[in-house]
């Protein structure tokens, strides 16, 4: 039972890193960016070659990943939704051409790195197994969970209290008044889309890292409980979607324990419902739809 | 989302109705062509008519893994084939990229346009069950290479296998696990979506209550699942001999990381999909010790067999696997159908596939009887230091 909670918080950390960057670009600009999937899935290929090309120590390898998420983001934001900028569907036609793009990227990926999964070396990090009090934990999974703690307070240290959290948040009230008082939006948009990546871009490493391997379908294989984790968090909502992503690993985690794998997709979208009909804005959600 | 749905449902349906269509304007095609019969017998055989031989594969997407081996088994045996003379073959493949839609355009693509002579695979059970009704009504002869789920020569006489079932690949691992690592209690974990791991776990269930062995844990998961740490420990809080798992390697090589990760140490034991060079590179050392039932093994010494695995080594710098294996043989067997009347026709493909008897091929002694089922020893083999050794 124990063993199975600290599952649950171990699934539900990566859930979360994938969520709120995801949840960051809907806060401030409203944007539903669908091409985060892929980035998160480029992140682990990308990872794996830099890897396997170069064997840098995993404190330098994640940097670089988060380097390469951020590039990648920016350029989201400049093929899919810069284009559309002032269209009246512009929220609409931005979250088409991000499923397009998505996509491309993961089309990309197949041209670059084949149809087989990909996997780190075997050597590149030695997995140590510890035991609490009859609890099994790797050493991936303990730098999982440190990893996203560091990078979840960090992202919220920087939304409240540095200069480019104060504009982020500007902009989220009011995209024109910020201009008015001087922010410059599309520096605040590029940086937005820079961490929301660079976060999914992590996220998708350290599953690899965790799983043993990736292939292109990675991306896919958490968008749909990631987006459970907005929604259940409240869209646009950093600490909900923190929550919700932990709440959920452990509800897919506790479902196995006491029933069958079978339920395990039910029970979490069953509590998805449960709570998008007794609290429409989600868990952390206001009435106020925007915010960070 | 319920346009995608309704568009697709209107799709499929659209899809139906042409294969009806097509297959109720051509219905079983029993006329013969003169050129594709020749003079001689057996090995004395020559036919003018080049022979086309058509192959469904599943080339990309989930099943790449076992497609792109097989493409390259059969390639090579057809170059053998060609090399040998009498009959010249051409080979015609198709990839359906792991879907339904993909694997029923191939084979009416195959049988109508191409006009082949017969066809090998598809890659995957799924589409089998789909495709072989319409080369049944068509009359064209199938042979699956790969297709081990229950039920599918029993499609219709035209349809054959070469491929062991996964039943009997199975009913051998685990008496001959059991007689090895003294197997009291098991835990079983299986993808509960795919049809042929799911045909596999009933058999496993099976053969375990008939060995008297306790089935302690009883897990599933989704064929794309990646994260399997909540069934797996369950099987950590439970004392088992050995895991009986029963996935397509795509689950495969996570699942049997996370166990190894996670301090699970004991044995385990699979099916089919274990049979793969690929698997053991991808594991490292998580794969030591894991016990494969399957059609072929790197280390039988059947006949061919060490200048199948040096010739396919030199062609593609790779060591075959077991897909590779059975697609080579299964050009072979055709070809011994073909030469048995030295004819080329669909109706005495059909005729001759199901009398061969005790064939020798690289998987051993192989025989398909009038049903369509196959014969042959199953290998049991166990990882140890990184290589397939026979247990």
């Amino acid at each position: 039972m124990a063993q199975q909670l600290a599952n649950g918080v171990f699934a539900g950390s990566i859930y979360t890193l994938f969520a709120i960057g995801f949840t960051l670009v809907f806060g401030i600009l409203r944007h539903l960016n669908l091409a985060h999937p892929a980035i998160f899935t480029a992140g682990a290929f990308v990872g794996i070659e830099v890897a396997t090309r170069t064997e840098i120590p995993v404190w330098i390898l994640f940097p670089v990943i988060a380097a390469f998420g951020a590039l990648a983001g920016v350029l989201v934001e400049r093929i899919a939704f810069r284009p559309l900028r002032g269209r009246d569907d512009e929220h609409f036609a931005g979250l088409i051409s991000s499923v397009a793009l998505g996509g491309v990227v993961i089309a990309l990926l197949q041209a670059r790195y084949g149809t087989e999964p990909q996997s780190f070396p075997q050597e590149y990090f030695p997995n140590q197994l510890f035991e609490f009090a009859g609890i099994r934990v790797t050493l991936t999974q303990l730098v999982t969970l440190g990893l996203a703690l560091v990078l979840m307070l960090g992202l919220a240290w920087l939304v409240s209290a540095t200069p480019l959290g104060r504009a982020m948040r500007a902009v989220a009230e009011n995209p024109t008044a910020a201009t008015v008082v001087g922010v410059n939006v599309g520096r605040v948009t590029a940086g937005t889309y820079a961490l929301s990546s660079g976060l999914g871009a992590i996220a998708g490493a350290l599953l690899a890292l965790n799983l043993g391997q990736a292939g292109r379908e990675l991306g896919a294989s958490i968008e749909l409980i990631g987006f459970a984790v907005i929604i259940l968090g409240g869209l646009g909502s950093l600490w909900g979607a923190m929550a919700a992503g932990v709440i959920l690993g452990l509800a897919e985690a506790l479902t196995i324990h006491l029933f069958d794998s079978t339920w395990k997709s039910l029970v979490a979208f069953a509590l998805l419902f449960a709570v998008l009909v007794l609290r429409p804005r989600g868990l952390f959600g206001h009435v106020k739809v925007r915010e960070v | 989302m319920r346009l995608k749905t309704s568009s697709g449902a209107a799709l499929a349906a659209a899809a139906l109705l042409a294969t009806a269509a097509c297959v109720s304007e051509t219905g079983a095609d029993t006329t013969s062509d003169s050129a594709l019969s020749g003079a001689g017998a057996g090995e004395e055989c020559t036919i003018d008519e080049t022979v086309k031989l058509g192959a469904v594969f599943s080339l990309t997407e989930a099943a790449a893994f076992a497609g792109e081996y097989q493409k390259q088994g059969l390639e090579l045996a057809v170059e053998e084939l060609n090399a040998a003379g009498g009959i010249q073959y051409e080979l015609i493949l198709e990839d359906d990229g792991t879907t339904l839609d993909g694997s029923t355009v191939a084979f009416e693509k195959l049988i109508n346009r191409d006009e082949v002579s017969a066809i090998i695979g598809p890659t995957l059970s799924g589409m089998a069950f789909s495709t072989y009704t319409d080369a049944q009504s068509a009359g064209v002869p199938a042979l699956g290479v790969s297709t081990t789920a229950e039920g599918i020569p029993e499609i219709g006489d035209y349809i054959f296998r070469a491929s062991v079932p996964e039943q009997v690949a199975l009913a051998a691992s685990i008496p001959a696990a059991k007689a090895t690592l003294d197997m009291q209690k098991v835990a079983v974990l299986h993808d509960s979506a795919d049809e042929f791991t799911a045909s596999a776990y009933n058999t496993i269930t099976d053969e375990l209550r008939d060995q008297n062995i306790e089935i302690v844990v009883d897990e599933s998961f989704g064929t794309t699942d990646t994260d399997f740490s909540a069934q797996l420990g369950k099987v950590l809080e439970e004392e088992v001999d050995a895991v009986i798992l029963s996935a397509l390697p795509g689950a495969t090589v996570p699942l049997v990381k996370q166990a190894r990760d996670l301090g699970i140490t004991a044995p385990i034991v699979g099916g089919n999909a274990f049979n793969s060079p690929v698997l053991v590179g991808a594991l490292g050392d998580a794969a030591e010790g894991l016990i494969v039932g399957g059609a072929w093994s790197a280390a039988s010494e059947t006949t061919g067999n060490a200048e199948f695995i040096s010739a396919f080594t030199a062609k593609y710098d790779r060591e075959p696997d077991q897909f590779a294996a059975q697609a080579y043989t299964g050009a072979y067997l055709i070809d011994q159908a073909i030469r048995a009347d030295c004819d080329a026709n669909r109706e005495s493909i059909k005729d001759n596939l199901g009398q061969i008897l005790e064939f020798d091929s690289i998987l051993g002694p192989i025989s398909i009887d009038e049903g369509g089922e196959v014969t042959q020893t199953p290998v049991v083999q166990i990882i140890r230091d990184g290589a397939f050794t026979i247990l």
